[in-house]
């Protein structure tokens, strides 16, 4: 009787939130905006990809989303490093590090401060195997670069099964100008 | 014009709901209009020229597609640290108004920081037809030879997330091999600039990130 209640609980809160999905984008057609003026506050934050998803646990995602992002490393190094040791065995010692030499605490430092590292004078890669975090282009296969320096340990070649996520592409090819992106499905 | 919840589609969108990137990333966020997908930053096939692309409101399936609109109330920034103290030196804002996409900078900001206003006397700004779900794409190059797109793609984001996720709950050991691409089929909401590199000052290197800000 009590599992019954929750999952009908579950399917209400769902259908309810589904709902106020369409409605917002519903309400948002008809709305007239004019002009630029007023204060506007910052809701979401992202630099490089999957840090507050991956890395940031859930009761601090929000204050993640809402920091400066000078303010980033300080508040959230500890956070990140703590987590980069209870996911990984490659990271969960003090000798362990990974294939750029980085111990958890050295990754954490780098990590929490969320920013993309873009060159203006070379190639702009995720990693691509010469150049590391020099940008992110659309076809960076990023989480098998944050998968391979957080599990593989110094060589790269610890727990093969968590380094990669066997997809390598994307499910539409890129255009080769600009805007770059594939027309939706 | 309301859609017909199907259980399929309420799970589906339950199932998507646990994912990300930085997709739906935080209770906060999560299927707001300001709910940044991702973030890339890449040299132009002109190598003169640097690219930034904002992906927003992902978990956009082709039927919620059609309905799917930029908020006009949140201003998409892209942030720009030339001297390497991660704070914004110089800004790009996007922000609906109608059936066009504003673009104001790059522009030093009057204010950084989490509480924005619209840098609206920008000497640089231009604004752009928001390409309608399944239409041609619709491009514009503005004066300065800055480059502008806004309207519905694919989600350019692949990974198999479901599966990362069951291995953070101890659910599975690995992935599997084949992986699956959690985001295969789906949209996203996007808005690409590229710029100059002549107009992002003369350092070798910037530091950047993606924000939302809403209007109080």
């Amino acid at each position: 009787m009590k599992s019954t209640y929750i999952i009908f609980t579950v399917i209400i809160a769902l259908v309810a939130t589904s709902c106020s999905l369409n409605e917002d984008a519903g309400i948002k057609d008809q709305e007239v905006v004019t002009g630029f003026d007023g204060t506007f506050i910052q809701e979401d934050r992202v630099g490089r990809p999957a840090i507050t998803t991956a890395l940031i646990t859930p009761n601090r995602k929000d204050a993640f989303n809402l920091a400066v992002t000078k303010d980033l490393n300080m508040l959230f190094k500890s956070d990140i490093e703590a987590e980069l040791r209870k996911i990984s065995p490659a990271l969960a010692g003090t000798e362990d590090k990974n294939a750029l030499g980085q111990d958890a605490k050295v990754l954490a430092n780098l990590l929490a401060t969320d920013v993309l590292n873009v060159s203006l004078v070379g190639k702009t890669t995720f990693f691509d195997g010469t150049n590391v975090l020099t940008g992110r282009t659309l076809d960076d296969d990023v989480l098998d670069t944050e998968l391979l320096l957080i599990f593989g340990g110094e060589g790269g070649k610890e727990n093969p099964t968590l380094t990669t996520d066997n997809v390598k592409n994307n499910d539409k090819d890129f255009q080769k100008v600009f805007p770059y992106l594939p027309t939706p499905w | 014009m309301k859609k017909k919840l199907t259980l399929l589609s309420i799970l589906s969108i339950f199932a998507v709901i646990l994912i990300a990137s930085d997709h739906i990333d935080s209770p906060s966020v999560i299927n707001t209009t300001s709910d940044i997908a991702d973030y890339y930053a890449f040299q132009g096939n002109d190598e003169a020229n640097l690219a930034f692309v904002v992906t927003a409101q992902g978990i956009l399936t082709p039927e919620n597609s059609k309905t799917t609109q930029f908020d006009q109330n949140v201003v998409f920034q892209i942030n720009i640290d030339t001297n390497a103290d991660n704070v914004e030196d110089l800004v790009i804002q996007a922000v609906r108004r109608g059936e066009r996409m504003w673009f104001f900078g790059p522009v030093k900001p009057s204010k950084t920081g989490t509480s924005i206003n619209i840098m609206q006397d920008a000497k640089i700004q231009d604004n752009i037809a928001i390409t309608p779900y399944k239409e041609e794409q619709i491009l514009k190059t503005g004066v300065n030879g800055i480059k502008y797109f806004a309207g519905v793609t694919d989600d350019p984001f692949f990974f198999d997330i479901a599966t990362f996720l069951k291995i953070k709950a101890g659910e599975a050991t690995g992935f599997n091999n084949p992986g699956n691409d959690t985001w295969s089929g789906l949209n996203v909401l996007s808005i690409a600039v590229e710029i100059p590199k002549s107009l992002l000052g003369d350092t070798e290197t910037i530091n950047t990130w993606a924000t939302t800000h809403r209007k109080q």
